[in-house]
């Protein structure tokens, strides 16, 4: 057996001349830093990346155009946390923050040079299936609620104002479950899961448009007052410029005829210039807010 | 000690059964071979396809699972999608690249955020997207895109090595190589077994053929019922057999009358052959004996004296004796020679003696021609050769030359050439033209004899030489020009060193002859009273005293009636009655004590010369030459003295 082995073992070697020689001691990849080239627009993650990301690369590719020799890159964010702690460590050369976070942008470096229009469109809904016995806020009580985020302004925080300035005590009277995102608490209500949902108009428009069937069995129960739509900000060290033609691109993006007007499935070409001082009422709004409900811990300023 | 491949495979391809094996063995390790070498090569092939596969999968999978991380940025989130894989067997490399090449996340950590430009990574790159996959360093390096709302947005990379496929490939190659020699060596063993029972058969055969060989026909090939090609060898072989050991019976019976007829045959040539000898010894005997007294008395008649016209005719008698006793010598000779009866006796002598002795018996003719007969030899040489036959040879020669040359001389001479020695007869005679030398060894061809003058012989002399030359083992040669004379000369072989000193030692000064009258008494025994009479008056001639008689008996009574010892006895081999030389000279000797004894004889037979060289008698051939008769009591004579 011994001599066996050690012919194989010889045959082997001789099959396997080349192969062992050209066998390598491991293969690894070699590179060299390279400088990020693209600008980083962060958007406030009120759906999931992919969304996200479909819903504004015709955005930024109309940037690009507009504005030749430049190139932007969408970038989400797991949750609002992981976007408002981008937001505070400065990562985004521009971001698209809600109205809340855009006002809290300030205070990070960043400065308002666009925002999105109409304000008409910024404001609550209060949503529930039509066959739910709901005539007034009081109905409610007792009731399970879904919203989006805790700190989304428009689908859950000027709802829950409206209903708290309409003697619904939202911190005790009702149930009140976040869900994740705009279009999921649509369908939890539709569900019937819940007795109603936070909603906004845009949202709900584009759910209905899309579901017209299932929009027949919902109702839009009330409508809250409007607030400064979502801002775009730049950051401190973006220059003027730049930031100006940005803000300018956007302003006349809805105007230009030249573009598809179609693929903004959101409505989301919609913008005006603007500044930090469209953004005081929301200021108002947040103060008033956390003494009625309370702001959401990762809203809350550290002073306060 | 190194053996070729040849020399080691040798004894094994030598056999049938070895060849077999051989080639069966050889067989199964082709088909193995081929069997494992495709084995190997499909599962090489096989473990590369999975090996691709597994990395494409994973490079997708990974892509799929990627964009939301990809494009929040989430470092922490890429790094635990390429963790995931962390457990993936063949795991070389995993990577995230975003849209500008930089890797996001990877199983290395010191690769983070650098934009990849070695060679695979470029190569990889610029394939065409969807099949991003390349083999490098034993390695299957895979690319998928990451895609979002039709855009692409980033990479992801798997590298998978094949190194333990090329493991587990070499462990399946060593299987196969295990079982190809198990299958080399199981198949070696079947086909020992399975040949071993058909070279069992053919080596009942090859012994059989070979006993057959070695003349044992009648071998029993064991019968064999079998169908095989063995069976019907076998069958066929024992039908040969049988059929050559009926041929052979055939062929002896053939030979066994063929052998006969030729045994007959012989039987009759042998009668043929011994009545020749018997015609030829009877004839010798019964033609010399009158030859033989008619010389002596016409010798005997040349010293009478005689007037001047009887002398002349006396000459004229001796001169016709002579030649008749010639033309008769020559004629019996070449008779005997061709019947076989001649065979050479080899003696050493010495040839010095044997020449001295030819000159002295013919210096006197040559006086009588006016011719020299000169004698020149350099330094004692013995031969081992039959000198009776030699002595014939020359003899010839010397009396040709005597005969053919008118002035001047001839020479004998010998001298050494080598282990050789050359015996020359030169003439100054007349010499002998090219054209015509080779015909003087033909018989009877005579160059100078147109008139068939038979005193000139009868042209047989240079054959029969020629002819005994030829039973000494050499040929007579020659060299001549017209008018300047002739060499005859034959080249003999020296006797040994060991062999002429004994020769030497025992050899006399045999030789010796003087011109002039003898003294002593010789006694004479011959039944034929002409003979006895000649040869007791030729005898007396030359001044000894003879007691003659026709028996042995009769010549002693002389011999007591005188009161003499008779010193040298001539005895006549063919007697009367029971009577024959021998005993005659064995009864003398006893009576007289040792004697000398010449026996006379017309029939010098073998058995004849054997017995009288057992009892140390002179054997003379008749007819006797007186010369030669006188010189030989001279000696005899002189060593009585």
């Amino acid at each position: 057996m011994a001599a066996m082995n050690a012919l194989t073992s010889l045959l082997l070697a001789l099959l396997t001349l080349f192969a062992t020689e050209a066998a390598a001691q491991g293969y690894k990849p070699s590179g060299s830093v390279a400088p990020q080239e693209a600008l980083v627009v962060g958007i406030h993650p009120y759906t999931n990346p992919q969304d996200l990301f479909e819903a504004y690369d015709p955005l930024l590719r109309y940037l690009e155009r507009k504005i030749p020799g430049t190139r932007f890159q969408v970038e989400a964010s797991r949750d609002y946390p992981d976007f408002e702690a981008k937001l505070a460590a400065r990562r985004f050369h521009f971001a698209l923050p809600n109205p809340a976070q855009t006002a809290a942008s300030l205070g990070h470096g960043y400065r308002v040079i666009a925002k999105m229009t109409p304000d008409e469109d910024f404001r609550g809904l209060i949503v529930a299936r039509a066959d739910q016995a709901v005539a007034a806020p009081k109905d409610l009580a007792g009731r399970a609620l879904c919203f989006p985020s805790a700190s989304a302004v428009a689908a859950t925080m000027l709802p829950l104002l409206y209903l708290h300035d309409h003697g619904l005590d939202v911190k005790k009277a009702v149930q009140i479950q976040y869900v994740g995102s705009q279009f999921s608490s649509i369908v939890n209500a539709h569900s019937g899961d819940f007795a109603a949902c936070g909603s906004t108009v845009r949202f709900w428009r584009a759910w209905s448009r899309d579901n017209p069937e299932k929009a027949k069995d919902m109702k839009v129960l009330w409508r809250t007052a409007s607030l400064p739509h979502n801002g775009f900000v730049a950051r401190s060290d973006v220059p003027p410029a730049l930031a100006r033609q940005v803000a300018e691109s956007l302003a006349g993006m809805d105007k230009d005829r030249e573009l598809d007007q179609s693929q903004f499935r959101l409505d989301q070409q919609h913008f005006e210039l603007a500044s930090d001082a469209t953004y005081k009422p929301m200021q108002e709004f947040l103060r008033r807010y956390d003494q009625a409900v309370g702001l959401p811990p990762p809203m809350k300023s550290p002073g306060k | 000690m190194k053996s070729s491949p040849a020399t080691w495979f040798g004894p094994l391809l030598h056999s049938i059964r070895g060849r077999i094996i051989a080639g069966v063995m050889l067989l199964f390790a082709l088909l193995m071979g081929i069997v494992v070498w495709d084995m190997t090569r499909r599962q090489h092939d096989f473990m590369q396809q999975q090996l691709a596969r597994q990395g494409a999968g994973l490079a997708r999978t990974l892509a799929v699972n990627a964009p939301s991380w990809l494009l929040s940025n989430d470092v922490n989130g890429l790094g635990e999608l390429v963790g995931s894989l962390a457990s993936t067997p063949n795991l070389q490399l995993a990577l995230i690249l975003d849209a500008d090449g930089r890797v996001r996340a990877s199983s290395d950590e010191t690769l983070f955020n650098l934009v990849l430009n070695d060679e695979p990574s470029r190569r990889l790159m610029q394939a065409r997207p969807g099949n991003r996959q390349i083999w490098h360093d034993d390695m299957v390096d895979s690319m998928a895109e990451i895609v979002t709302g039709g855009r692409v947005i980033g990479h992801t990379r798997v590298i998978l090595t094949g190194l333990p496929v090329e493991a587990e490939l070499q462990q399946i190659t060593r299987s196969g190589i295990r079982y190809t020699l198990l299958a080399i060596v199981l198949g070696g063993i079947v086909a020992w077994l399975v040949v071993r029972t058909m070279t069992r058969r053919l080596a009942r055969l090859s012994d059989a053929a070979d006993r057959i060989a070695a003349g044992q026909l009648d071998v029993s090939i064991a019968d064999d019922s079998g169908r095989d090609e063995v069976a019907r060898l076998t069958r066929d072989f024992a039908l040969m057999v049988q059929r050559i050991a009926t041929a052979q019976r055939e062929l002896r019976q053939q030979v066994g009358t063929a052998t006969a007829e030729l045994r007959r045959r012989k039987e009759e040539a042998e009668a043929a052959n011994a009545a020749k000898s018997r015609f030829l010894a009877a004839a010798s005997h019964d033609l010399r004996q009158p030859m033989h007294a008619l010389g002596l008395f016409a010798s005997r008649l040349s010293h009478m004296p005689l007037d001047h016209e009887a002398r002349g005719v006396a000459r004229y008698i001796e001169s016709s004796v002579s030649a008749l006793q010639d033309l008769l010598d020559t004629l019996l000779d070449i008779s005997r020679i061709d019947a076989g009866l001649v065979v050479a006796k080899p003696l050493t002598f010495e040839l010095g003696d044997l020449l001295a002795r030819l000159h002295f018996d013919l210096a006197e003719t040559a006086q009588r021609r006016g011719l020299q007969l000169r004698l020149r030899c350099g330094g004692a040489l013995h031969l081992h050769t039959d000198a009776l036959l030699l002595e014939r040879i020359l003899l010839n020669l010397l009396g040709n030359a005597l005969r053919y040359t008118q002035r001047g001389g001839v020479l004998l001479a010998c001298r050494r050439r080598g282990d050789m020695a050359r015996i020359e007869v030169r003439d100054t005679g007349i010499g002998i033209a090219a054209e015509a030398q080779q015909a003087i060894f033909e018989e009877y061809v005579q160059l100078d004899n147109p008139e068939r003058d038979r005193g000139k012989g009868l042209g047989l002399g240079l054959s029969i030489c020629q002819r005994l030359a030829h039973l000494l083992g050499t040929s007579l040669q020659l060299r001549s020009m017209p008018g300047r004379g002739s060499v005859f000369w034959l080249d003999l072989p020296l006797a040994p060193q060991d062999q002429a000193a004994a020769a030497m030692a025992a050899s006399g000064d045999v030789i010796r002859d003087s011109i002039g009258s003898l003294s002593g008494s010789v006694l004479v025994v011959d039944d034929d009273p002409l003979v006895l009479a000649s040869t007791a008056g030729l005898v007396s001639s030359w001044g000894c005293r003879t007691f003659v008689g026709p028996s042995v008996a009769a010549a002693m009574s002389e011999c007591d009636r005188a009161g003499e010892r008779p010193d040298v006895a001539i005895c006549d081999y063919r007697l009367r009655g029971l009577e024959n030389g021998i005993t005659a000279a064995v009864a003398l000797r006893h009576r007289y004590g040792d004697i000398p004894v010449l026996l006379v004889s017309g029939d010098l037979g073998d058995k004849l010369q054997q017995e009288a060289a057992r009892h140390g008698f002179a054997l003379l051939a008749k007819p006797l030459k007186p010369a030669r008769l006188r010189s030989l009591l001279r000696s005899l004579l002189a060593a009585q003295e």
